[in-house]
């Protein structure tokens, strides 16, 4: 069994705001889009993309790492809102914690890039009104979410399926002062393999 | 003093709640007869945002009223022994692994339910550290109950542990311990 640790490092933009989302749907869609290329795009609805919601910093963080794809080392990881194998269960009423209503902008706004062969993941991220925590500031277990989404991403497509076993966090004052409506950038690699 | 009328208390039970979690809270609220245990009240905004009725923000734990959906639960509050316990049982949009919870929604009632008793027996408070285990996944729509009590204080550190078990087994779910830093400047508040 293989244990992995992560280091967990926020980058912060000049502008910046916290939130998170859901880690293993995410994780599941995102390796069958990376390595199979088998998601039928018109069934499921691919959440990692812009609405009218984002605003404009967030917009430019995301041309920005848009850019970074041009050349094939980074890959924008589609997201949607089940485990593909949940295909098989239509009638469900189960969604992905981070992608689990469809009103643009009032929770989870995030978009996720993949750097594999550097075992990178960069995700941005703007948070929306209904992750209250702090009066008019993000609900630390937001953040939590997704920093765990953001990790477990990076594990999953760079080792295969995982779960997280253990979870070390620092929530420096200024994470929970984050206001938001401002996108913040994230950035996480993985750190070292240790065989347990 | 919160006007009643005026706010819902999201923390009383309601149809979506199981078998399971009904027993737990009238289990619970026996133990409030003698007044050692406190049901806590739970309201969709801080306060303070009384003051601002037009605002959309809701709490992160409170955001939606189709009940059954995501956050059903209630916290008892025992201040003089330092614990708290609360009743979760989570809803199918806190997915994470197919058909159980999502870990960032553990955690996120994790973290309030122990920043809940580190706020009623301080003051405020702030996280500054989690450092927890996941054990087992919680299935969607089971209970869980979630135990968190103040181990000690050193000046402004509040050290805390705290358990999820299955309401109706012994089974460990998630076991960790958290560091909350005490604001300076404030007296003790009332649970909210």
């Amino acid at each position: 069994m293989m244990r992995l640790g992560i280091l967990n490092r926020l980058c912060r933009s000049a502008v910046f705001c916290s939130d998170w989302t859901v880690r293993d749907g995410v994780t599941t869609t995102m390796l069958t889009l990376v390595r199979n290329h088998h998601v039928p795009s018109d069934r499921f609805k691919d959440y990692g993309i812009p609405n009218a919601s984002w605003n404009p910093d967030m917009m430019a963080l995301y041309r920005r790492y848009m850019a970074w794809t041009e050349d094939g080392s980074w890959k924008r990881l589609p997201s949607y809102n089940r485990a593909l194998r949940q295909d098989r269960d239509p009638e469900s009423p189960n969604r992905l914690f981070t992608r689990n209503t469809d009103v643009e902008g009032s929770c989870f706004e995030y978009a996720m890039f993949l750097n594999a062969s550097e075992r990178r993941i960069l995700c941005i991220f703007q948070p929306g009104p209904l992750l209250e925590g702090p009066p008019c500031h993000t609900h630390g277990g937001a953040i939590f979410t997704l920093l765990d989404g953001v990790a477990g991403t990076c594990a999953y497509a760079t080792m295969g399926p995982v779960l997280t076993a253990n979870v070390n966090v620092n929530f420096q004052s200024a994470v929970h002062q984050m206001p938001w409506f401002r996108p913040s950038e994230w950035e996480m690699r993985s750190l070292s393999l240790e065989d347990g």
